[in-house]
């Protein structure tokens, strides 16, 4: 009771400093709904892949025979699904515009790639045909390129919006800025992750021919003045198990150290490396939010250390006085600390609520700015009950300082003072 | 009453020794400022018995507050030992002097320094607290003390709605919460007008009076310390004079 009616002692000051700890307390269960929607998300996306395991290289070169490399991994019983795929940026235009534009592009095989989606990417293509695409195979990479061109493109939306593109209109498209171009037909057009408008309604996909795409870019033959010769240039193999195998840990690691066997020069990896991989980038960027929430959370905390010792300076008197007449050091010590924890547990409690809305704001807010469709905030109780309980914490370390200045106040000097 | 004047006095008999209920020896205090050594109290010799009503007085720097701060625990003499209720208090750890001066000592001071968001009720209760005394108890004592003090009407105000006397008549009943043998008094009329010191003054002799309590009044008013029965004067840290008032000597 005395320390409440002390803390209501100095009403203006209590309360900007309540106000201080439940900003400090919003801003950092914001940061980490934030960091923990992006964690989650990054999450789901794995999870949600069929693919078990992915093969790769570090260095960027890409792997080289990627479509007998497909095609030999699928006749292993093992492998329900095999997806080659590569990833290029190109250039495209509108026939009879000047205006050019760059496109993440990615080459696919339609008919080994549609298997590996799972359904939320699968909702995002066209219904008809393959993903969209005619022709569900790769004929341009028949007798090593050069088979027939399907001249076929998927758009996203946004490059759809930003041309006035639709189904069935030609574009153009060339492997650099200054061509030359060739002629494609829009077989389709897909909804990407990043096609919510905001900063994303200038980040544009396309999808194509594996094959011809691997042509466009140079990444089909390899030549020189020693002649040439085929490198069917690919970024990742993607690999579906067979269900039984699949849902078995060690099962999929011997299969991966199988792999690594076979392909020492490319990277293998399972769904559980990707996670872990994920989740250590996922760190970082944690690491950076709650950063940013924790140099506030200690602005706000030590708001409450100086608000206390500016207590404790204009009760120097009575706190002498207490200690003349008996009240001991330890009964001294609690008060400050209860009365510094009674605020910062009633603005941590406060900060709670702002917290809450924020983090809904700044989910709002990242999907209008960035244009993702994807929710990026997770507001998690369990992680805000252990906010809730560190910053309790970490704010009675903040008040050992002035109840222990308070303790050992000297009784002589403290009733001398005037106020 | 009289019950309440036998407590104190069989509390103060088990501990007090045969010499005195307040015994200093030889006690000196110096305090080091800059170079040079201000010496506060010089070898003093003084012995207080039970129930005694008797003042200190003396001009300014002359170690009058230095004794009472010795006699009441918070401070420590350099040399020499003080003894109050025959336990040599020279060399106690501080838990063991707040102990004392919790529940043998009552002070009250001339600023009052009641605790501004407590009542008059609850200022008088926070040295109980302190003893852990039950809520009964406690509630008991200080309708007693209230009583006492003639503030039964006054237990739910808070220091501001009350007078200076009023204040220092909650100080009061505050120091003798855990039932005192000694109450030191710091000018405890300093703030106050002359009728309502005068007021303060009879409260603490009837307290000596019928309950037997040991009250050391420092003072720099002769009409404050004509009413004890012993005027001990101080100079230079040491005793210049140590006899009745002057009235009492006229009297005899």
């Amino acid at each position: 009771m005395m320390n409440l009616k002390n803390i209501m002692r100095r009403g203006g000051r209590t309360t900007m400093t309540v106000i201080a700890v439940a900003t400090s307390m919003a801003l950092l269960i914001s940061m980490q709904a934030i960091s923990d929607g992006l964690l989650q998300n990054a999450r789901d996306t794995i999870d949600k892949s069929k693919v078990d395991i992915s093969i790769s290289v570090t260095d960027g070169h890409g792997i080289e025979d990627g479509h007998t490399m497909m095609t030999t991994l699928k006749t292993d019983p093992r492998v329900r699904y095999a997806g080659i795929y590569m990833t290029e940026y190109i250039a495209f235009k509108k026939p009879g515009t000047t205006k050019q534009m760059w496109a993440i592009t990615e080459g696919i095989v339609p008919s080994e790639t549609k298997p590996l989606l799972p359904p939320g990417e699968l909702d995002r293509f066209p219904k008809d045909n393959t993903l969209g695409f005619k022709e569900s195979g790769d004929p341009h990479f028949v007798n090593n390129f050069t088979g027939s061109w399907t001249f076929e493109v998927l758009i996203d939306k946004n490059i759809g919006s930003a041309l006035g593109l639709k189904k069935g209109d030609p574009i153009l498209i060339s492997r650099t800025a200054t061509g030359p171009y060739m002629t494609f037909n829009v077989s389709g057009i897909f909804d990407s992750q990043l096609t919510g408008g905001g900063l994303a309604a200038k980040l544009y996909f396309m999808t194509m021919h594996l094959s011809e795409l691997q042509t466009l870019t140079g990444n089909d033959i390899f030549k020189d003045a020693n002649g040439s010769r085929v490198v069917d240039r690919i970024d990742e193999v993607s690999l579906a198990l067979q269900s039984d195998l699949r849902t078995v840990k060690d099962k999929v690691v011997a299969y991966q150290k199988e792999l690594e066997a076979k392909y020492p020069f490319y990277q293998v990896d399972t769904k559980m490396d990707r996670l872990v991989r994920m989740e250590q980038q996922m760190t970082i960027v944690k690491g950076f939010f709650l950063a940013i929430g924790g140099v506030s959370l200690m602005i706000g905390l030590l708001f409450v250390t100086c608000i206390m010792f500016m207590s404790i300076l204009e009760r120097t008197n009575e706190i002498g006085m207490l200690r003349a007449i008996g009240i001991s050091k330890g009964t001294i010590f609690l008060q400050i600390l209860t009365e510094s924890m009674i605020i910062v547990i009633i603005g941590a409690a406060i900060g709670i609520i702002p917290g809450y809305l924020g983090s809904i704001w700044g989910s709002d807010y990242i999907k209008s700015t960035v244009g993702t469709t994807e929710n990026l905030v997770l507001f998690h109780i369990p992680s805000v009950a252990q906010l809730f309980v560190e910053v309790i914490l970490l704010g009675g370390l903040m008040s050992l300082l002035p109840a222990w200045r308070a303790m050992s106040i000297d009784i002589i000097k403290s009733l001398k003072r005037v106020k | 009453m009289k019950e309440e004047k036998e407590k104190v006095r069989s509390k103060a008999k088990k501990s007090a020794s045969a010499e005195g209920l307040v015994v200093l020896k030889g006690v000196s205090k110096f305090y080091k400022m800059g170079d040079t050594t201000v010496t506060a109290l010089d070898k003093l010799d003084l012995t207080i018995k039970t129930g005694e009503l008797l003042s200190v007085m003396g001009p300014s720097g002359s170690g009058k507050s230095t004794l009472l701060n010795i006699i009441g625990c918070i401070d420590s003499p350099n040399d020499g030992h003080v003894s109050i209720g025959g336990r040599d208090v020279s060399k106690l750890k501080d838990s063991e002097l707040t102990k004392i001066r919790l529940t043998e000592i009552g002070f009250i001071f001339q600023q009052f320094y009641l605790i501004p968001t407590l009542t008059a009720y609850e200022n008088i209760e926070l040295p109980m607290r302190e003893a852990r005394l039950s809520h009964e108890d406690r509630l008991k004592r200080v309708r007693e003390l209230l009583s006492l003090v003639g503030l039964t009407d006054r237990e739910k105000h808070y220091p501001n709605q009350l007078s200076g006397g009023e204040q220092q008549r909650v100080a009061i009943a505050r120091a003798l919460a855990n039932k005192p043998l000694l109450i030191l008094a710091d000018e405890p009329t300093g703030e106050l007008d002359t009728k309502t010191a005068m007021r303060i003054i009879e409260l603490l002799k009837e307290l000596n009076r019928k309950q037997g309590i040991t009250v050391i009044i420092v003072t720099h008013d002769p009409r404050v310390a004509n009413e004890t029965n012993r005027i001990i004067t101080l100079q230079d840290g040491a005793v210049l004079g140590d006899s009745p008032p002057l009235a009492q000597k006229e009297g005899n």
